[in-house]
């Protein structure tokens, strides 16, 4: 006899708004319970009014939720400009409930240190409801060439960190134009990446510098630079992508590396007659810098036996677990790809997922608090969003879910996976999503 | 006794660096050019991978030429006083010391950059196909961020880069110091700089690909990095007063130099000879750096350093020992009295110039 699961899975209806995986915590083999399903809200739609008599004309995919009842998104607005924006919700009645809205920072505002901001990037929030992000931001020709790492403590206006042409943390040295990624952990301790002068060595460099706090100060360090010497791995760091930091101060970053030249002799054709370069993922801690560990690098590579890292270019984000286990995913080819977890295989493309569709390609895993980790399938089907707890993966939204409490509109595509906050620690998960009345919204998925 | 008139003491007729003396005499001054010239380009980032429901197609490449005058120094003062017996008593005025290059960096950077989305059922659409490039002449266009960076480097206050005449595109970067003998034994000129310049939002064409990134909150930068650090460190070795050679050479502190000789004392002199004595570091190089990126999706990023004193392999290594730097000397000659210096080579260790042209990636 069918259970009534499997009945409501077959139907190819979600109950009460409700998707329900087809396994609970209950009947779960792994020691990191799934939930049973979950319930998806709109919580702001394009069209909605934005502080400041505009209104969203486009949703871009960055959405990003804290643990205290705050969510951030960034929107494309009817004057033309890129904002990020927080929203208050209310969790505790039937449906959640927006109960404020407030602007972190659009593209035009001047910052309270007086700059103007050419350009809002993507950032990063804690737990705590903190926002970080690399600014673009005008010269004294009103271009936006400099850039500038700023952080808006909770429920406080963007305050510089650190800048252009500021000393740079931890070295002797002055940050240059280009800053790239941020990320923000809890006590708003900030690991981040920016070009710099170094002064000790005469040489332009990047580097990856950590703030704790997000107030540069005398345990404010260079963790690595460009020319370190990469991890179990012949070849020298030129530079880095993103990152990702959790507790312990453990670490994942991307880099680009450059190969001695005795690999890139007999790696490369006769024909190639540039320097070697690999792309390479390695895991370290903020505060024994020089421990660092090969996590995944290009099949040109030669690597140390001590270690086994994944093989395959490292062009997406990666992400980190609470327990110091990274997902990932490498590019075995422009098209092939597989999305790793604790240095296991979890799925690739070419496979079939959880729904039985082709998939073709595989967004970056988001790490909840559990250990679950949450990530996005394109198939030729659409998309699904699955969790998987180390042993079952699941999907838990797909294109084409009935949704009952969206007057039962159909989900037909969504992201996820484009920012590391997208799980709270209740579970809750962050998402845009396209739906079959032509509107878009920044969407809440509670556990149930 | 005998009364030195104020003579001139220089490195060349105009004291200029290009026309000084080589830092390194084995090298000599140079005129290089240095290309990047390659079939296909140069690229940093090239692929088209497949990500999320997207597919971007991106190139960024770059070629440069670089070229180079120096590195070398140039020396000038005038000394005038007396001697008395085994004793030497000069006043020195007007003295200035230079070192330094001179260079050239022009670039090329280009960008093409094709977003394409899956859409079910139809395949693959293209929402942006551009290609944006320039060429640009880097010291010229930046000049304010470097003169910053220089200042900003700790190193000579006076260091300064400054357009070299009849020459387009070319600049010097010159380390200059004034009142060095009479008052120091040692006189200093470091030039130095080393900055990453990111060029995108300069360049309409690049920064149109990204502003239509901009809409994915994503970001392209792309731009050049260079660096130079020339310390050179100058001193007086000895003073000969035709056949007397005054050594010891010391700065009172006061513009004063002395020294002693144990050869006879001149009677009348007709000529002076400075020797000088010189040791120096020497970095220089150019590179290139692009990265893209989208929210925490992807990155794709790749950068090309060129150390051109590294394409000269063991010639560079010369002036490093392992004590430090190696002295080098050099003598500089007029007749007393004489308040200019002659275009005529004037030292007697100067060097023929080396013209070199490279190609980077060949070696």
């Amino acid at each position: 006899m069918q259970s009534r699961r499997e009945f409501i899975k077959m139907s190819g209806l979600a109950l009460g708004g409700v998707i329900l995986s087809s396994c609970s915590g209950s009947s779960s083999p792994s020691s990191r319970p799934m939930p049973n399903g979950f319930q998806f809200y709109r919580l702001i739609n394009v069209g909605d009014a934005l502080p400041g008599g505009v209104t969203i004309v486009d949703l871009p995919g960055s959405a990003m939720i804290s643990s205290v009842n705050t969510v951030f998104f960034h929107a494309k607005d009817s004057a033309g400009a890129i904002g990020c924006y927080e929203l208050s919700v209310d969790y505790g009645g039937l449906i959640p409930a927006v109960t404020g809205i407030r602007k972190m920072v659009r593209d035009g505002d001047v910052l309270p240190d007086g700059q103007t901001v050419a350009k809002v990037s993507g950032g990063d929030i804690n737990k705590a409801g903190s926002y970080a992000s690399v600014l673009r931001l005008n010269d004294d020709n009103g271009n936006g060439s400099n850039s500038g790492l700023y952080l808006a403590n909770t429920q406080s206006s963007m305050q510089k960190v650190v800048g252009y042409q500021d000393a740079s943390p931890g070295v002797d040295g002055f940050i240059a134009q280009h800053m790239g990624d941020v990320d923000l952990h809890d006590n708003n301790d900030m690991l981040f990446t920016a070009h710099f002068g170094n002064q000790q060595n005469g040489r332009p460099q990047a580097g990856l510098f950590h703030v704790p706090g997000g107030v540069v100060g005398s345990n404010s360090s260079l963790i690595a630079s460009s020319e370190d010497l990469v991890p179990n791995a012949d070849g020298i760091v030129k530079s880095f992508g993103l990152l990702d930091r959790n507790d312990g101060g453990n670490f994942v970053t991307q880099a680009v590396v450059q190969l001695n030249a005795t690999t890139a002799a007999k790696k490369s054709s006769a024909a190639v007659r540039q320097p070697m370069r690999a792309t390479v993922l390695f895991a370290g801690n903020v505060y024994k810098p020089r421990a660092r560990t090969l996590l995944a690098g290009s099949s040109s590579m030669s690597v140390s036996k001590a270690v086994q890292p994944v093989t395959g270019e490292v062009i997406m984000g990666p992400r980190l677990g609470t327990t110091n286990n990274a997902a990932h995913v490498v590019h075995t080819s422009d098209d092939d790809m597989t999305l790793y977890y604790e240095g296991a295989r979890v799925i690739s493309s070419g496979g079939l997922s959880p729904r039985g569709n082709v998939i073709w390609s595989i967004s970056p895993a988001v790490v909840g608090d559990d250990g679950l980790i949450y990530f996005s399938l394109f198939t030729d089907a659409g998309v699904e969003l699955c969790i998987y707890n180390g042993i079952i993966m699941e999907t838990v939204l797909g294109s084409g879910d009935i949704m009952p409490y969206d007057n039962y509109n159909t989900m037909l595509r969504f992201i996820f996976g484009a920012m590391n906050m997208q799980v709270d620690t209740h579970g809750r998960i962050i998402l845009i999503g396209d739906y079959s009345n032509q509107t878009s919204a920044v969407v809440v998925g509670l556990p149930v | 006794m005998a009364t030195i008139a104020e003579t001139r003491i220089s490195t060349s007729a105009d004291g200029s660096l290009c026309t000084g003396l080589p830092i390194w005499p084995k090298l000599g001054t140079l005129n290089i050019g240095a290309y990047s010239a390659n079939q296909p380009k140069n690229y940093l980032v090239k692929g088209s991978p497949k990500i999320l429901w997207y597919r971007f197609t991106v190139s960024l490449f770059y070629e440069f030429i670089a070229g180079v005058c120096g590195p070398g120094f140039a020396v000038s003062m005038n000394l005038e006083g007396t001697t008395t017996g085994n004793s030497l008593s000069l006043t020195v005025t007007d003295d200035e010391v230079q070192a330094g290059i001179a260079a050239g960096l022009q670039f090329e950077l280009g960008a093409t950059l094709k977003i394409e989305h899956y859409k079910l059922f139809s395949g693959w659409k293209t929402d942006l196909d551009t290609q944006g490039g320039i060429d640009f002449d880097i010291i010229g266009l930046f000049i304010s961020a470097i003169k910053w960076a220089m200042s900003s480097a700790g190193g000579d206050e006076n260091t300064d880069i400054k357009s070299i005449p009849n020459s387009s595109g070319y600049w010097g970067m010159i380390g200059y110091n004034s009142k060095n003998f009479g008052y120091t034994d040692t006189a200093v000129a470091e030039p130095r700089v080393h900055i990453p310049i990111d060029v995108v939002p300069e360049i309409e064409a690049l920064e149109a690909i990204n502003l239509a990134l901009h809409v994915l909150l994503g970001e392209l930068s792309m731009g050049p990095t260079i660096w130079f650090g020339i310390p050179v460190y100058i001193s007086i070795n000895s003073i000969s007063l035709d056949d007397t050679k005054y050594t010891n050479i010391t700065a009172s502190g006061n513009g004063k130099l002395t020294g002693t000789t144990t050869d006879p004392p001149p009677g009348t002199p007709l000529e002076m000879q400075v020797e000088l004595a010189h040791s120096a570091g020497l970095d220089f190089g150019v590179g290139v750096y692009a990265e893209i990126s989208i929210l925490k999706i992807f990155s794709l990023s790749g950068n090309y350093d060129l150390s051109i004193l590294d394409l000269f392999g063991n010639l560079f290594q010369v002036p490093y020992t392992n004590n430090g730097y190696t002295t080098y000397y050099n003598t500089l000659k007029n007749s007393v009295g004489s308040t200019t210096v002659s275009s005529a080579a004037n030292s007697t260790n100067q060097l023929a110039k080396l013209h070199v042209v490279l190609d980077p990636v060949a070696t």
